[in-house]
């Protein structure tokens, strides 16, 4: 990786010295047998861990048991051994979860696990999703309102080319005669626009689900 | 990895796309773990590729509103028995969606909401018959047709067939798009009931002229 890149990923960021702070105070918790930290921490890092599951296991509901046994093995572990880094704790977890999934991988048939973790056997699902309530026809009745919002011709050709196609970006570029930074405009508003449809779509359902007075 | 870099490199999307290095998936994976924003704009990029796909890939309506058109044009070619089977593909609809690219002035046309879309393929053929369609009195055409492999600029012009060598209407300076299709965006008072033809030239790569590619006869008629 080119020098620049390694600076910016280590670069600075309030959120991250955040996220730091509070991993030190979790790792601390648990070690100290405070159950309110086990339960933050199950809080704070299922949604994340589980992403990464179904992005390596590509199925819902097992993501959902392999993150189950991922905090069950991090929490055991977390009570008993002092963690030399606890600021970096997200990349502890981050690498007991991409263990857990190789070893589901090897093993597809595997012993049920004894969860006796409170915290961890009530990770139902990973936290609120965001749109959550936006079913798949509303999102391609989104698709088709961010399309037709998109006065350019070739704005709406860059999202086909890349997301249907899957284009390569200089691909893109060199065909449609863009700049690498208008293409990470163009992309970028019509994300905006998407978000605020997508809002707007959620809203609407959140407005109708709430209850009569 | 801070979010600037995430921003400017669209390491979400790459993420998505599998192209991130071992060591970038790595940093980005201990941010996403703990980061609720990354998380939401992980869900919106998954969102969106997997809505896009949805909506160009698998929409068989047969008429769709404002904005379909884009869809349409996509599936059509999608489908390998229309690829296979048609020397060209050629659709009819009312759209402002596709037409900014296709005005000559740029400054007439139909606004959002105003047309409902409707496309009408149809397949033409080598032979000496005129392609036959039926459109609806609206505002706006859209002529579909796919553009031959060897040139890098194409220009559309259609006529009536009867009129001689009078321009009815022409696109200069078009390239193709959605897999290798062109379109071709009109006034509808254009095209009345009766017989024209569509004139298709071409630049090859590196001409300063276009040459005649083909001619498409084709015949409107209006739908009750």
């Amino acid at each position: 990786m080119p020098e620049s890149n390694v600076i910016a990923l280590h670069g600075a960021d309030g959120a991250l010295a955040e996220e730091r702070r509070i991993a030190v105070a979790i790792v601390a918790g648990i070690r100290k047998g405070h159950a309110q930290a086990e339960g933050d921490l199950v809080e704070r890092y299922s949604r994340g861990l589980r992403v990464l599951l179904i992005r390596r296991i590509g199925d819902e509901e097992r993501a959902r048991d392999l993150l189950q046994e991922s905090l069950f093995i991090a929490i055991e572990k977390l009570r008993s051994t002092d963690l030399e880094n606890p600021e970096r704790l997200a990349g502890y977890l981050r690498g007991i979860a991409i263990r857990v999934a190789m070893n589901a991988s090897r093993k597809r048939k595997r012993e049920p696990t004894s969860m006796d973790i409170s915290e961890v056997a009530a990770v139902r699902d990973s936290g609120p999703r965001q749109f959550e309530q936006v079913s798949d026809k509303e999102t391609a009745a989104a698709v088709r309102r961010l399309l037709a919002s998109m006065p350019i011709q070739r704005d709406r050709d860059l999202l086909t080319r890349y997301y249907l196609h899957d284009q390569d970006k200089e691909e893109i570029c060199k065909e449609l005669r863009l700049s690498s930074l208008h293409f990470n405009r163009v992309l970028f508003r019509a994300k905006a626009r998407f978000r605020k449809i997508l809002e707007d779509e959620d809203q609407m359902h959140r407005s109708s689900d709430r209850p009569v007075r | 990895m801070n979010r600037n870099y995430i921003n400017t490199h669209l390491v979400v999307d790459r993420y998505l796309r599998g192209e991130l290095t071992e060591e970038e998936i790595a940093r980005f994976e201990e941010r996403l773990v703990w980061d609720q924003a990354l998380m939401d704009e992980v869900d919106l990029a998954q969102k969106l590729r997997a809505g896009i796909r949805s909506v160009l890939e698998t929409d068989e309506s047969a008429e769709f509103r404002h904005g379909g058109m884009v869809d349409r044009v996509v599936s059509l070619f999608s489908v390998p028995a229309y690829a296979a089977a048609a020397s060209f593909l050629l659709a009819v609809g009312m759209t402002s969606v596709l037409l900014t690219g296709n005005s000559p002035t740029g400054n007439s046309l139909p606004t959002a909401g105003q047309l409902a879309t409707e496309i009408v393929p149809l397949y033409a053929t080598r032979s000496t018959d005129a392609v036959a369609m039926t459109v609806s009195e609206d505002a706006w055409r859209v002529l579909l047709l796919d553009a031959p492999a060897g040139y890098t600029m194409f220009r559309a012009s259609v006529r009536r067939r009867e009129d001689g060598d009078e321009v009815l209407w022409s696109r200069d300076d078009m390239l193709p798009t959605y897999l290798e299709s062109l379109a071709v965006g009109m006034p509808g008072r254009i095209l009345e009931e009766g017989a024209y033809v569509l004139i298709l030239d071409g630049k090859a790569e590196g001409a300063t002229a276009y040459t005649r590619i083909q001619e498409i006869a084709f015949v409107v008629t209006q739908s009750q």
